[in-house]
């Protein structure tokens, strides 16, 4: 039997960096791997607004042969990013490889190649020290790969008021372009900077992995919106292009159509054991060190699933979320915008009840189909129109991520023996950070109010972490040392948000792919490279 | 739930609510989208559509007060799934998409929109009460 240096399971950006960082060792990438398509050549060529104007839309492509973009009217709750047809491959069939039970946790599995980050906002946030609190390691741990991840994959976004919290940073293309609702908002931040950083608030432009130059043989945004419907836009960074490169150049060997399900550990070496999608067949791999980097909940059932287990219950942090739409009472009656980029600009809430500032991202709302917002104005539908022709442009979305910081976890889950995930969660009690963010706007024409809030049910983020959390001095076999080594074992590793301790309002991605290089790093000195 | 039904539906609540009748093309897809989206379930069970469409009643009055007084109801995912399928329709686009600067005018529509809404609400009350076309309340 062929014997690796490293197995990885999974292919999303934990696995994807690690891998990167162990190039010149002998490398398996062990992954179920679905892949999507894009859209035709045609549909391409225009934004998603200028297709509705000529009526170019290939509605299979945009609504699906099987009308998938029309899941939410009588299905749970699917994030729009996720449930056109071309995206439908993200999520697509988790529930049958990865299942999890749940009655208070909406969560998805990716068993994509790239996994989640397929449909990521691309945020690029550099994690501080307050961030990292109850990590075993500070910030400075993180910066050199911060650095060299930023190079690698381009960030675009531009020195601000948002540095105190993301830190300097070289080497960025200039930000994106801003519709003129953004820029407006912007405008009048900075006119009245006093007033808002009394109440804790700063406000700046996205630093996002969305290139607006060309960079590394990608070409640059066109602002058409299409990545709600397609995968693998050139400008928005995705791990494939990554693992691309490592695969053609021999550094990484990629199996895909496999589910790992557990691992044993013999001697100086670990077996790997995974189901076959297509035959059904066990098949083990073996390998003197394995990553797991195959999500927080995938790892952590293989984790659960290597010791039979089925009474400890590990414990699970996510990222609650809050929308909340901003209309420009002053921006009424503008014209919409044909093309344009989703993100606009990100507002970070230093508030007392949290040890971390929170951010509270905000969008256009163009980006969506008017189905998918229509209907929650309330209002007659053919007010809804008027609504669509004269506010919709003058409105932005804010969206609030919740930290999971506290030294208890606020989700727990545990192995059942059907090989299913109970998981528990407990939602927070929300409102009063989108009543001080309404309330500070106002001042400055955005109008909201506390009652049009959403709160979605925990899960929907898809921010899952800490179930084989990182610490100091690890007592138990579901906690990791700082280096990302299980307690107890020899040679296994977590890199995913599995390890993270703790779990900031920031996104996660970037810190994801920094800890998972960080950890790849130590793995290859145990080659002595 | 007969796909003559389902015809006239698409037809005039497309008239109803765009003040265009749905060509073919709709009809089917608007057909096909119902078996996607309900499965095997019957909405025909939840709303006596036959007879909205017969009275030739204000869909947009008896979609609002359902909204408001029962939440995801039937008739509201009706009209969602047209919706959804009229948005790739560029005749429509003028209706929903503003391309110049209408400051003024915007002010004068959006200002009527709660009244307008209300009175709808209220015309729809009026409707169902009269008419009952909900033939079974969701749990």
């Amino acid at each position: 039997m062929e014997v690796y240096d490293v197995i990885v399971i999974g292919s999303g950006m934990a696995g994807t960096f690690a891998a990167r960082e162990l190039r010149g060792l002998k490398v398996l990438m062990l992954d179920v791997g679905r892949e999507g398509s894009r859209l035709s050549a045609g549909a391409q060529s225009a934004s998603v607004q200028e297709h509705k104007k000529r009526g170019t839309a290939p509605i299979e492509d945009f609504i699906g042969p099987r009308f998938e973009s029309l899941h939410n009217i009588n299905g749970n709750y699917v994030s729009p990013k996720l449930k056109a047809p071309l995206m439908r491959f993200v999520t697509q069939d988790w529930e049958l490889a990865s299942p999890v039970v749940s009655t208070t946790f909406h969560n998805a599995i990716s068993l994509a190649r790239g996994g989640f980050a397929n449909a990521w906002g691309a945020g690029v946030l550099r994690f501080q020290d307050v961030d990292l609190h109850g990590f075993p390691f500070k910030s400075a741990a993180l910066t050199s790969y911060y650095d060299e991840i930023t190079k690698e994959i381009g960030v675009s976004g531009t020195s601000d008021d948002l540095d105190r919290f993301f830190g300097r940073e070289d080497g960025l293309y200039p930000p994106l372009r801003l519709t003129e609702t953004g820029a407006a908002l912007l405008r009048r931040y900075e006119k009245h900077r006093t007033h808002f950083h009394r109440r804790g608030l700063w406000m700046g432009r996205s630093r996002v992995a969305i290139l607006t130059e060309n960079h590394d043989g990608r070409t640059p945004y066109q602002y058409d919106g299409l990545e709600f419907f397609q995968p693998y836009t050139p400008a928005i960074y995705n791990p494939v292009f990554t693992l691309e490169k490592l695969c053609s150049s021999g550094a990484v060997t990629y199996r895909g159509g496999r589910i790992a399900h557990s691992y044993r550990e013999v001697e100086e070496l670990v077996y790997v054991q995974t189901r076959n999608l297509e035959t059904g067949v066990d098949e083990e791999y073996v390998g003197r060190c394995t990553i797991l980097a195959a999500g927080a909940l995938n790892s952590a059932r293989i984790a659960l699933q290597s010791r039979r287990d089925f009474s400890t219950r590990l414990p699970l942090r996510d990222n609650q979320i809050s929308y909340f739409p901003l209309v420009d009472i002053f921006g009424l009656g503008r014209p919409a915008t044909p093309r344009f980029a989703p993100n606009q600009v990100v507002m970070m809430c230093e508030r007392e009840e949290f040890a971390a500032p929170l951010i509270c991202s905000i969008f256009t709302l163009d980006a969506a189909l008017w189905g998918d917002y229509l209907f929650d104005f309330p209002c007659a539908l053919g007010d809804a129109k008027a609504v669509s022709r004269y506010l919709v442009p003058a409105t932005l979305v804010g969206q609030v991520f919740y930290p999971d910081d506290q030294a208890e976890a606020l989700g727990s889950l545990s192995l059942l023996s059907n090989g299913a995930l109970e998981v528990n969660y407990r939602a927070t009690k929300k409102g009063a950070v989108e009543r001080s963010l309404i309330s500070a706007l106002r001042r400055v024409g955005f109008l909201s109010a506390p009652q049009v809030c959403k709160f979605p049910a925990p899960g929907n983020s898809y921010h899952y972490a800490g179930t084989l959390p990182m610490t100091e001095h690890p007592t138990s076999p579901y906690q990791t040392d700082p280096q990302g080594l299980l307690h107890q074992s020899r040679a296994v590793y977590v890199a995913d948000a599995a390890s993270f301790s703790r779990l900031s309002s920031k996104n996660l991605t970037f810190t994801i792919m920094a800890n998972a290089a960080r950890i790849a790093r130590g793995v290859r000195q145990r080659f002595h490279c | 739930m007969t796909e003559d039904l389902l015809r006239s539906e698409a037809i005039y609540f497309s008239a109803a609510l765009f003040g265009q009748a749905a060509s073919p093309a709709l009809q089917d897809a608007y057909v096909r989208a119902h078996r996607e989206v309900f499965g095997g379930t019957d909405p025909c069970r939840e709303l006596d559509s036959a007879r909205i469409v017969r009275l030739a009643i204000d869909v947009e009055a008896l979609e609002i007060f359902f909204r408001f007084t029962r939440g995801k109801n039937i008739l509201t995912q009706k009209l969602h799934i047209l919706l959804y399928l009229s948005e790739f329709d560029s005749a429509l686009y003028p209706q929903f998409i503003n391309e110049r600067s209408q400051r003024v005018r915007a002010w004068a529509r959006l200002a009527l929109v709660p009244f307008r809404s209300f009175w709808k609400f209220c015309l729809g009350y009026l409707l169902e009460s009269k008419h009952r076309f909900l033939l079974k309340e969701r749990p």
